[in-house]
């Protein structure tokens, strides 16, 4: 069926680059002014009537030629289009003009990095058994972009590009596994989460205590910058403009907030969370996580916390913070991970009486309710029908909109009525932290999945 | 960047060494006492063949010392390796031909449910009609986000439609 597709001008080089992926590199696009969302009736006409900005051809008349004329003999051909395989060796060169040539091609993160000799890159498979022509995994951009694949060789480069040891390879080789891209194409810059579980912490010198997402720890910083230096070069994440659009990035893509669980601090009763996913405790593991902040808290400085401060519930306090927590774009998913300091974690043990992390994700399940406006927004059939009269929900139109409903926000009692996913477990709790403040940090982080460290041993 | 010349480099360091050793075997061959004539005629082809061999050994020489003075040159020159991953091989898809003209069909235009978009989809049915009224010019949504799928509709068009715009997106 011939199609012509409408976009604004600032995806360009997305559309078209995604069409050339789909094996469609001649599409007919019509490219119109941007933005377009939530703009007035006559400023839409304005744009409608006036030109394309790519082609400087009037809009309407660049869809009916979309749609008719022959096609040219490119537009008909079938086939395969072949990509180049990049060389395996780049050189020789002198060390500058090698930096110049990674950070122009877009292969780092903006910072120099070390040089993947060939050297250093068999160093670093040293850190694993397994060849390095095996596969590892494979990764796309988003739901909707190409697969790229990539073997442990090619890990081991990234990796030393980080300034990874072999010691560190096979956590990355776990995370690269894991086929979790970074980076994401999303307008909205999302941000990841690496959490490490199990022996390897200890055995590679992480940091789990004071300072454990700052910049102190070698361990820590250059596995998470690997994951990043991965994902743009091995599952194709990162040129700015065509395959990643967030509008500001993410800080937190240059390390991923990286960190391990502070196990040995962990209240008794409360899990390591690859036990909670069904690892063995002695298992080493890698766990995934997508958002987009975090937020930090605390009781002491915390306006809702009156004195006496001996009587504050941290988790109250909690759940104000996550009480708000809305989805991005049009998916109406609410999730939120918490990181606890130990000495939070152990408060909310002792004094609260939450003796599992999954008392307390409960809890916030059961105790956490949807203000009216955003009823209507997640049900909008329950709107319409407050609107024909039908109780409950007609009482609830005249309520303020701010005004808690009983429909509890993180644990619905039915599916949404838009676009989303109920999470079973939209709640992650994490213990790290070096025990020198009762504080924590909350973030719309959802787990996505864990990889086994050992395998790749 | 241009591919690694690294293997013509050690083909020629190869070349070198092995002339060298063989240059050196017959100077050690050539010392001797007076001959006759036919010996001397037969071994004045050989001092032609020596003297021959030895301008030969003195252009490998020259040539030799021109390599070490580049190899010293490429000091500070390193080889790393690439790190980017495989992309696939792509299948084309070839294009749906194109109507001759839209008089009399019908054209589904799509709104892929962008957030705030709605408007804009309106005018540009809006306009289309008032451009081109002799064509049928069918705005629908598609289902759920603009993620999501809507197979229903597709297949309303095929049944019903003869081509489509879709827009559009922020």
């Amino acid at each position: 069926m011939p199609t012509a597709p409408v976009i604004t001008f600032a995806f360009e080089d997305v559309v078209k680059g995604f069409a050339l992926n789909k094996g469609m590199p001649n599409q007919r696009f019509v490219f119109t002014p941007h933005p377009i969302a939530n703009i007035p009736a006559p400023t839409c006409r304005e744009y409608l009537s006036g030109n394309d900005p790519v082609t400087r051809k009037p809009i309407i008349q660049e869809i009916v030629a979309a749609l008719t004329g022959p096609l040219t003999e490119e537009e008909k051909k079938t086939g395969v289009i072949e990509r180049p395989v990049p060389p395996r060796l780049i050189g020789p060169d002198t060390e500058e003009k090698l930096q110049g040539l990674f950070y122009s091609n877009g292969w780092t993160d903006g910072i120099p990095i070390v040089l993947p000799t060939e050297e250093r890159v068999r160093a670093m498979l040293k850190g694993t058994s397994h060849r390095p022509d095996e596969m590892v995994g494979k990764m796309q951009a988003s739901s909707v972009r190409e697969f790229w694949s990539y073997t442990v060789e090619k890990v081991a480069v990234n990796a030393v590009m980080a300034g990874a040891k072999p010691e560190h390879f096979p956590v990355i080789l776990a995370i690269a596994s894991a086929g979790i891209p970074s980076l994401m194409t999303s307008t909205t810059s999302f941000a990841r989460m690496v959490v490490v579980n199990g022996p390897i912490r200890d055995k590679i010198g992480m940091n789990a205590g004071i300072g454990a997402l700052g910049p102190f720890n070698e361990a820590n910083a250059v596995i998470g910058r690997a994951w990043t230096l991965l994902s743009k070069n091995l599952g194709n994440a990162g040129s700015p403009g065509s395959v990643y659009m967030g509008t500001h990035g993410n800080n937190l893509n240059y390390n991923n907030i990286c960190f391990p669980e502070k196990e040995q601090s962990l209240p008794q009763g409360w899990k390591p969370f690859h036990v909670q996913k069904g690892f063995k405790p002695e298992e080493s593991v890698v766990s995934v996580f997508s958002g987009h902040y975090l937020i930090y808290g605390d009781a002491l400085a915390n306006s809702r916390c009156s004195p006496p401060l001996e009587q504050c519930q941290y988790s109250e306090l909690i759940k104000f913070m996550i009480q708000d927590f809305n989805s991005v774009g049009p998916y109406r998913t609410v999730k939120a991970t918490m990181l606890l300091d130990p000495t939070t974690a152990k408060r909310i043990k002792e004094v609260e009486g939450f003796g599992s992390k999954e008392q307390l994700e409960q809890w916030f399940k059961d105790n956490i309710f949807m203000p009216v406006w955003e009823y209507w927004v997640t049900y909008p059939k329950d709107f319409q029908a407050a609107k024909a009269g039908t109780e409950p929900f007609a009482s609830w139109l005249k309520l303020p909109p701010e005004t808690i409903v009983p429909i509890k926000k993180y644990n619905p009692p039915k599916p949404y009525e838009v676009p989303g996913t109920v999470l079973k477990n939209p709640i992650s709790i994490i213990v790290v932290g070096g025990e020198t403040l009762p504080v924590w940090y909350v973030g719309n982080f959802d787990y996505i999945t864990s990889s086994s460290v050992d395998k790749w041993k | 960047m241009t591919n690694s010349n690294h293997s013509y480099t050690m083909q020629n360091n190869i070349l070198m060494r092995g002339t060298m050793a063989e240059a050196r075997t017959y100077a050690s061959t050539t010392k001797g006492a007076k001959k006759s004539y036919h010996q001397q005629e037969k071994e004045g082809g050989k001092v032609m063949k020596k003297l021959i061999n030895l301008l030969l050994t003195g252009v490998f020489l020259v040539a030799s010392l021109s390599v070490a003075f580049v190899s010293h040159a490429q000091e500070g020159k390193m080889m790393v390796l690439n790190p980017l991953g495989t992309p696939p091989p792509i299948p084309r898809v070839p294009m749906a031909p194109r109507l001759d003209s839209l008089t009399g069909k019908t054209v589904y235009i799509v709104d892929t449910q962008f957030p705030g978009t709605k408007q804009f989809l309106e005018e540009m049915q809006k306009l289309l009609s008032q451009k081109y009224p002799n064509v049928n010019w069918v705005l629908r949504d598609k289902r759920g986000s603009y993620f999501d799928d809507d197979p229903k509709l597709w297949a309303e068009i095929k049944e019903k439609g003869h081509a489509a715009v879709m827009a559009i997106g922020h």
